[in-house]
C-alpha cells in the first residue's frame, strides 16, 4: 500500500494518464498501415519496474488487459540491474503470456538518470507477420503456419534496429516490410514519448512521488473495483456459449463460466470448457484473462475507474491447461477473439439475473477479420489489407441494440472505403450498409448486422478471412429473441454464387465479388412489458 | 467605426471604436436564446448614435453552434453513392469508451429515412465505374422533397477529388427546387474519408437555413440603425462579409473561441508578445490555444455534439474545468474538479441561486480572493455562508479544513487546465515555458499563474476587459481565407521542382474566390504550408515554405526539415525513407481597420485593501487592487489581487506583477529571467 496523500495522487496520477494519451496519439500519427492508422488496432501503457500496468490509454481491451501479462517472461527471465536505455524486448508468444501472433508487443525501459522508473509499452496488431498465407492463415492447425514467434527477448536498439540485425530479420520474413517495419517505428515512437515525459514529470514532482503515485494508483482502482463487485449480489452464477468449428467439420465448442461472486471478490472457473481444437480457434491464456477482465468492468458500470493492475487483484480466473481457453503449443491462436467474446458472452449470461439493469444482451460479438492481398507479378511486391467488421449488439433493458460496432473486447475503427481505393488498386469497396433484418427481436430489439463487399480488379486477389455464428444466431437473453447469424459469400463475374464457411481462403479474380455479411445482436426480454 | 458585437450563451457582450481603433463604448446585455438578433438590437441602441456615421458590423454568434448542439436545426436530407446509404448510422464502428458495455452511438442528425442512395460511382482515380443516373437521382431528390426536408447535404465517395457528380445534382435541385438549402461535400470539405466528410456536410446543411434566416433578420434591423456592412468570424479566426457566411455556416461553429484567440494574439503582439498559449476559463469549460510566431495552429479535425465537423479552425482545446465545475469525492476518495457545471442557474453556491455543491468559484471564496461586494463590480452579491459550507461538506468527508480543501480544488482545477495545454503544446511538440499565457475570461486570471507554476512558464498576461475579449477579438480580426489542395507527390527533385507551380494554380483559385467576395486579392498578404509524410504514412506534418528560399534550394532541404519535424513531434526520424509531398496551402488575409487599442481607463482613484486570504492552510495578509487605479508602470509583489467589473487576477506568493504600457496586467515568476 501506498500512503500517498489523494490529492496528490489525482494530480500526478492525471498526467501518467495524460501520458499515456499522448503514446496513443503520436504511434496512430506515425504509422503505417491501414490497420493501425484506420482501424486503430493497438494500445500503449506504462508499466512500473514490477511489470504492472499503471496507466493505459482507452484502445483496444483484448490488448490493454493482456500488456501485463505479456510482460511477465520479460520479469521472469532477465536481469534489470543490467538493463540499459538502449535495450528494447520484442514478444507475441501466445504461450507465454501473448495474444496471436500478429500482436507484437515492444516494451523499452525507462530510465531517470541511472535509475530504472519503469517501463513503456506498446502492442500493434501487425498486417503480416509472414506465416502460410499473407495477411491471415484461415487453415492453420499449428501455430507455426501463423507467422513468427517472438518469445519475450532482449534487443540492442543501437545494434539490432535501424538497419541490424532484428529489423532486418523481420523485414526479411515478412510480406509488406515497410509496413510493418513503419508501425514497429511508430510504436517506438510511442515508448520514446513516454520516456520523455516521465522524465520531465519525475522532474517536476521527484521520483518518489511518482514511483508512490504508480503504485497508489492501482491501489486506487482495485477500491473502485471492490466496491462496484460489492454492488453485485453474492452467489454462484453460471453461463454458458459457443464457439464454432464447422468450417473444420467439427461440433460447436462449448465455453462454459462458473461466476462466483462473494462480497469485494469475483472467481471465474472454466471447468467444462471444450478442450483446444486442431484449428486456429484456441485462445491463449492472456486472451481468455483479458476477455474475463472486458466483461466484468462492463457489469460494474463504472466508466471512470482507471484501468491498471489494481483493477485485477479482486479478480481470480482459472483455466484448465489443453483447454480452448489455455491451449498448449502448438496450437493456432490466430482467431482467438471468437472464444474470448464467447468468455465475454457466457460472463454476462451468466450475471443476466443478478444485474439485469447492467447488461445488455450478448450480440453478434465477433471479430470478422479479412485479408486481402495481391502480389504484383511484375515487381513481385505483396500488398496486404487487413479488414475488421463489426456486427449488432445486443439489446439493453430500455435501449434497441447498437448497430455495426465492433465488438466489446475489440474497438476497431472501419477503414474509410476511400482510404483504403486510395492506397490500393487491387480491389474496391462494392456496398457497405446495414442489414436490418438480422436483429433478434424482444422488449428491446438487437442491432443490425453489415455487410460489406469487395470487388477484384485484378486476378488472383486472395481473399483469408474469419468470423462465428454462421451457423446459428445469437441467443437473446431474458426471453429475447436471436440475432441473424453471418455469412461470406463469393459472386463470381460469371453469375455463380459460392457460399464460405465462417474460416475460408479464396482467390478471386477480376470482376469477382466477396461479401462478408455480419450477424445481428439478440434481443433483450420476452416482448411482455 | 466599427462595432463587435459577441452573442454568448448568457451575455451579448458589444465593443464599440472609432475609427483610430480606440474604444467609446463597451456594453453587456442579456442574451435572448429565442430570437438571438433581438439582445444584439438593444446592445446597440444603447450604443450607438443615430446621428453619427454607421458603423461596420462585426459579429460572432452561437446560433449554428446550438442549433446542432440542441439538435434545433433542419430537417435534412442525405444523398449518397448507393450501396453506402448508412454511412452516418455505421460511422466509424469503434467506441469513445472501450469498457461501456451499455455504450449508446451519436444520434446521426439525418435520420435512415431521410436519406437516399444515388446510382453512381467514381473511383479514386477518377475513373467513372458507375455514370450518373440522372433520372433516379432526380427521383431521389423529389421523394425527399416529399418528405419535406428543407436542406439536403451530398457525399458521393471521391467527391473530394472528383466532384462532377455533386455538381450535377447541385443544378438539378437549384433548377427544381431553388428553395431547398444545399450542401456539397466537395465544396464544404474536399478531404478524403467519407464519414468525417459525410457528417461535416450534413451538419452544414443542418444549420445553413437558421443561419441564413437569422443573418436576414440581423442585416435587416442593422440596416435599419444605418449599418450596411456586416461581417462574420469563423472558425479559423477569419472574417467574412456575412452574405457568404450564409453559404458556408458551418465554417461559424467555433467562432466564439476563434474570437478570443485572435484578441489575444492581437494584445499580446501589440506588447512585443508572439508566442502565446491563450487560457479563455468561463463558467463550464476553459479553452486553450498555441500561438507561435503570432499565428495559431489550426487544424480541420473537431467534433460537435461527438459528430465530426472537419472544416479549418483554429486548434483549440476543450477542457470540463470552469468557474461553475462542481468538485466531489469519487467512490475511490478521490477528490475530483468537473466536468459536472453548477452552470449558470442554479450555479455555485455562493451566487445564492439554492445551489449547494461546492464549485471552483466557491472554493475561491473560501480562499478569500474573490470579495463579496467586489465580484461583477459588486452586481452579484455573495453568500459567503454558502460557499463555505458547501466546501466544507467536501472538507469533511476528506478530513481537512475547509481552506485546504478550498486550495486543493483550485489545485486540481489548475491541473486539469495545465494538462490541456499540455496537450497543445508539449504533445505537438513545443516547449511550454518559452511561451506567456494569456489569461482571459471570467474566471482565468485568477488561475493563471497556477497553471503556470504547473508548467514552469514564467510569464502571464492579463488584458484589459478580459472577460470582455471575445467581443473585442472580433475587431481585431482580419479577413482571411484558407485554401488547400491534396495533390501527392515524391519529394525528389521533380516534385520539388512542382511545388511552385501548384502554388501558383492554387493562388489563382484563391485570388478568384477572394475577388468574389469584394476584396482585392493583390492587397492580401500571403502564407503558404505543405503536408509532407513518409511515403506509406496515413497522417501528414505541415511545415511553413517560403516561396523565394524555396526557389533557391533542393529538395535535400526541405526533407532535412521534415526530418526534424517528424522528430520533434515524435522522437523518431528515419531519413532513409522516402518522403512525400501531399496537400498545399495558401492563406490570403486582409486587415479590415485600423489596428484595436484597447486600453483600461486608469482614471480611478480607489485605494488598495487589505484582506485575508488562504496560504498553505493558513491565513494570510494581501492587498487587493482596483484595476482602473492601477497606472502603467505600477509593480507589486504577491500576494496580491487585482479586481474588476469583469474578472479577478490573483498573483500568487513568488510572482511579481507590472502593469505595462498597454495596460496589461504581466505577472512574472520572481527570479525568472
Amino acid at each position: 500500500m501506498s500512503d500517498i496523500d489523494p490529492i496528490t495522487l489525482n494530480i500526478v496520477g492525471k498526467s501518467l494518464q495524460a501520458i499515456a494519451r499522448e503514446m496513443a496519439a503520436n504511434m496512430r500519427r506515425a504509422s503505417y498501415s491501414s490497420v493501425v492508422r484506420e482501424a486503430r488496432d493497438f494500445s500503449v501503457g506504462i508499466l512500473d519496474t514490477e511489470g504492472s500496468v499503471v496507466a493505459q490509454a482507452e484502445m483496444i481491451p483484448m490488448q490493454t488487459g493482456g500488456i501485463s501479462e505479456a510482460f511477465k517472461p520479460v520479469r521472469e527471465r532477465f536481469d534489470f540491474e543490467s538493463l540499459t536505455e538502449d535495450d528494447a524486448f520484442l514478444m507475441n508468444d501466445p504461450f507465454t503470456g501473448g495474444q496471436h501472433l500478429q500482436d507484437i508487443f515492444l516494451f523499452t525501459p525507462v530510465f531517470i538518470e541511472r535509475e530504472l522508473l519503469g517501463f513503456a509499452a506498446s502492442v500493434a496488431h501487425h498486417v503480416e507477420v509472414g506465416g502460410g498465407m499473407p495477411g491471415l492463415n484461415a487453415t492453420a492447425t499449428e501455430f507455426y503456419q501463423e507467422g513468427l514467434r517472438f518469445p519475450a527477448s532482449r534487443f540492442s536498439r543501437s545494434r539490432d534496429w535501424d538497419g541490424g540485425f532484428v529489423e532486418t530479420f523481420i523485414r526479411a520474413n515478412v510480406r509488406v516490410p515497410e509496413k510493418v517495419i513503419g508501425d514497429l517505428n511508430a510504436q517506438f515512437s510511442a515508448n520514446n514519448t513516454a520516456d520523455r515525459r516521465l522524465n520531465e514529470l519525475v522532474d517536476r514532482y521527484g521520483i518518489d512521488t511518482v514511483r508512490d503515485t504508480m503504485s497508489g494508483l492501482q491501489d486506487y482502482a482495485e477500491r473502485r473495483i471492490r466496491d462496484g463487485i460489492r454492488k453485485i449480489p453474492n452467489g454462484i452464477y453460471s453461463g454458458e456459449d459457443f464457439v464454432e468449428a464447422s468450417a473444420w467439420g467439427l461440433d460447436p465448442v462449448p465455453i462454459r463460466a462458473r461466476v462466483e461472486v462473494q462480497d469485494d471478490r469475483i472467481s471465474v472457473d472454466f471447468a467444462g470448457t471444450g478442450s483446444q481444437v486442431p484449428a486456429n480457434i484456441n485462445c491463449p491464456y492472456a486472451s481468455t484473462i483479458s476477455a474475463v477482465q472486458g466483461a466484468i468492468r462492463g457489469v460494474l458500470h463504472d466508466e471512470d475507474i482507471p484501468f491498471n493492475e489494481g483493477c485485477n487483484r479482486p479478480i481470480t480466473v482459472r483455466i484448465p491447461y489443453g483447454s480452448i481457453l489455455n491451449p498448449r503449443p502448438p496450437a493456432a491462436v490466430r482467431a482467438r477473439m471468437s472464444p474470448a467474446c464467447r468468455v465475454h458472452n457466457a460472463i454476462i449470461r451468466a450475471l443476466s439475473d443478478a444485474v439485469p439493469d447492467r447488461i445488455i444482451s450478448p450480440g453478434f460479438d465477433t471479430t470478422t477479420a479479412i485479408s486481402l492481398s495481391h502480389l504484383n507479378p511484375e515487381t513481385g511486391e505483396y500488398g496486404v489489407v487487413i479488414e475488421i467488421l463489426g456486427g449488432g449488439w445486443g439489446a439493453g433493458p430500455e435501449f434497441n441494440g447498437m448497430h455495426g460496432l465492433d465488438n466489446p473486447l475489440s474497438n476497431c475503427a472501419n477503414a474509410p472505403v476511400e482510404a483504403l481505393e486510395s492506397e490500393y488498386g487491387y480491389f474496391r469497396v462494392d456496398s457497405y450498409e446495414l442489414e436490418p433484418a438480422t436483429a433478434g427481436s424482444g422488449t428491446h430489439d438487437g442491432g443490425y448486422g453489415v455487410y460489406r463487399s469487395y470487388a477484384a480488379t485484378r486476378d488472383d486477389v486472395v481473399i483469408s478471412a474469419y468470423s462465428d455464428r454462421f451457423d446459428r444466431g445469437v441467443a437473446g437473453i431474458l426471453g429475447g429473441g436471436s440475432g441473424a447469424p453471418g455469412s461470406f459469400i463469393v459472386e463470381r463475374a460469371d453469375g455463380t454464387v459460392e457460399h464460405l464457411p465462417s474460416t475460408t481462403s479464396i482467390t478471386l479474380k477480376k470482376g469477382d465479388v466477396f461479401a462478408a455479411h455480419t450477424g445481428g445482436g439478440g434481443g433483450y426480454g420476452n416482448g411482455e412489458v | 467605426m466599427r462595432v463587435g458585437v459577441e452573442v454568448g450563451g448568457t451575455f451579448t457582450d458589444l465593443i464599440l471604436l472609432d475609427d483610430s481603433g480606440g474604444v467609446i463604448a463597451t456594453t453587456k446585455v442579456l442574451s435572448t436564446p429565442a430570437n438571438p438578433a433581438l439582445a444584439v438590437v438593444s446592445a446597440l441602441d444603447k450604443v450607438i448614435d443615430p446621428a453619427s456615421p454607421p458603423p461596420m458590423m462585426i459579429h460572432g454568434s452561437t446560433v449554428a453552434t446550438n442549433a446542432v448542439l440542441e439538435r434545433k436545426g433542419v430537417r435534412t436530407g442525405f444523398l449518397t453513392t448507393s450501396g453506402f446509404t448508412d454511412i452516418l448510422e455505421l460511422q466509424r464502428q469503434d467506441r469513445e469508451r472501450i469498457y461501456e458495455l451499455q455504450y449508446r452511438k451519436p444520434e446521426p442528425l439525418v435520420p435512415g429515412h431521410l436519406t437516399r442512395g444515388v446510382h453512381e460511382r467514381i473511383a479514386a482515380g477518377g475513373e467513372i465505374l458507375t455514370p450518373l443516373d440522372t433520372s433516379q437521382a432526380i427521383e431521389a431528390i423529389e421523394s425527399l422533397v416529399d418528405e419535406g426536408v428543407n436542406a439536403i447535404a451530398v457525399c458521393f465517395l471521391h467527391s473530394y477529388a472528383h466532384p462532377e457528380h455533386e455538381q450535377w445534382i447541385a443544378e438539378a435541385i437549384e433548377e427544381r427546387y431553388p428553395g431547398i438549402y444545399l450542401s456539397l461535400s466537395s465544396s464544404v470539405v474536399a478531404e478524403f474519408r467519407e464519414y468525417e466528410r459525410a457528417s461535416t456536410t450534413v451538419i452544414d446543411a443542418y444549420v445553413k437555413p437558421i443561419v441564413r434566416a437569422y443573418l436576414e433578420d440581423l442585416e435587416t434591423q442593422a440596416g435599419a440603425r444605418g449599418i450596411s456592412s456586416v461581417m462574420m468570424m469563423q472558425s479559423n479566426g477569419g472574417l467574412l462579409p456575412a452574405r457568404y457566411v450564409r453559404e458556408q455556416p458551418g465554417r461559424t461553429l467555433f467562432s466564439g473561441p476563434a474570437a478570443g484567440v485572435t484578441g489575444a494574439i492581437q494584445i499580446a503582439s501589440e506588447a512585443g508578445i508572439d508566442d502565446i498559449i491563450t487560457m479563455d476559463m468561463g463558467g463550464t469549460s476553459t479553452d486553450v490555444c498555441l500561438v507561435t510566431g503570432g499565428r495559431p495552429q489550426l487544424t480541420t479535425n473537431a467534433t460537435i455534439a461527438r459528430l465530426p465537423m472537419h472544416v479549418p479552425m483554429i486548434d483549440i482545446e476543450t477542457v470540463g474545468a470552469g468557474g461553475g465545475s462542481i468538485a466531489w469525492l469519487d467512490p475511490g476518495g478521490m477528490l475530483q474538479v468537473g466536468p459536472r457545471s453548477a452552470g449558470a442557474d442554479p450555479g455555485p453556491a455562493c451566487y445564492g441561486f439554492g445551489g449547494t455543491s461546492a464549485t471552483t468559484t466557491d472554493a475561491n471564496v473560501v480562499r478569500g480572493l474573490i470579495r463579496p461586494g467586489h465580484f461583477l463590480g459588486g452586481e452579484l452579491d455573495l453568500d459567503v455562508g454558502a460557499a463555505r459550507q458547501a466546501v466544507a461538506q467536501v472538507a469533511d468527508q476528506l478530513g481537512q479544513t475547509a481552506e485546504r480543501t478550498a486550495e486543493n480544488i483550485a489545485r486540481i482545477a489548475d491541473v486539469t487546465m495545465a494538462n490541456a495545454l499540455r496537450l497543445v503544446s508539449t504533445e505537438r511538440g513545443h516547449d511550454p515555458r518559452r511561451y506567456t499565457l494569456v489569461a482571459y475570461g471570467g474566471a482565468g486570471p485568477l488561475h493563471a499563474a497556477g497553471v503556470a507554476d504547473q508548467l514552469n512558464i514564467d510569464r502571464v498576461l492579463v488584458p484589459p476587459y478580459p472577460g470582455l475579449l471575445s467581443a473585442f477579438g472580433l475587431l481585431a480580426g482580419r479577413f482571411q481565407r484558407d485554401f488547400a489542395r491534396t495533390r501527392v507527390s515524391a519529394l525528389d527533385e521533380e516534385g520539388y521542382r512542382g511545388i511552385e507551380e501548384t502554388f501558383d494554380s492554387l493562388r489563382a483559385t484563391a485570388h478568384e474566390e477572394t475577388a468574389a467576395f469584394g476584396i482585392p486579392p493583390d492587397s492580401c498578404s500571403e502564407s503558404v504550408a505543405v503536408d509532407m509524410r513518409y511515403r506509406g504514412q496515413g497522417f501528414e506534418l505541415t511545415l511553413d515554405l517560403d516561396l523565394d528560399e524555396i526557389r533557391n534550394q533542393t529538395a535535400d532541404l526541405l526533407a532535412q526539415r521534415f526530418h526534424d519535424l517528424h522528430r520533434r513531434r515524435y522522437g523518431h526520424a528515419t531519413p532513409h525513407e522516402p518522403v512525400e509531398l501531399v496537400t498545399y496551402r495558401l492563406t490570403l488575409s486582409q486587415e479590415v481597420g485600423a489596428q484595436v487599442r484597447l486600453r483600461v481607463q486608469t482614471t480611478d482613484t480607489t485605494e488598495a485593501a487589505e484582506s485575508e486570504i488562504v496560504i498553505d492552510g493558513r491565513p494570510a495578509a494581501c492587498r487587493f487592487h482596483w484595476r482602473a487605479s492601477l497606472e502603467p508602470g505600477f509593480t507589486g509583489d504577491g500576494p496580491l489581487v487585482v479586481e474588476e467589473p469583469t474578472a479577478t487576477t490573483y498573483v500568487p506568493p513568488d510572482w511579481h506583477l507590472v502593469v505595462d504600457s498597454n495596460t496589461n496586467l504581466l505577472i512574472e515568476r520572481k527570479g525568472a529571467t
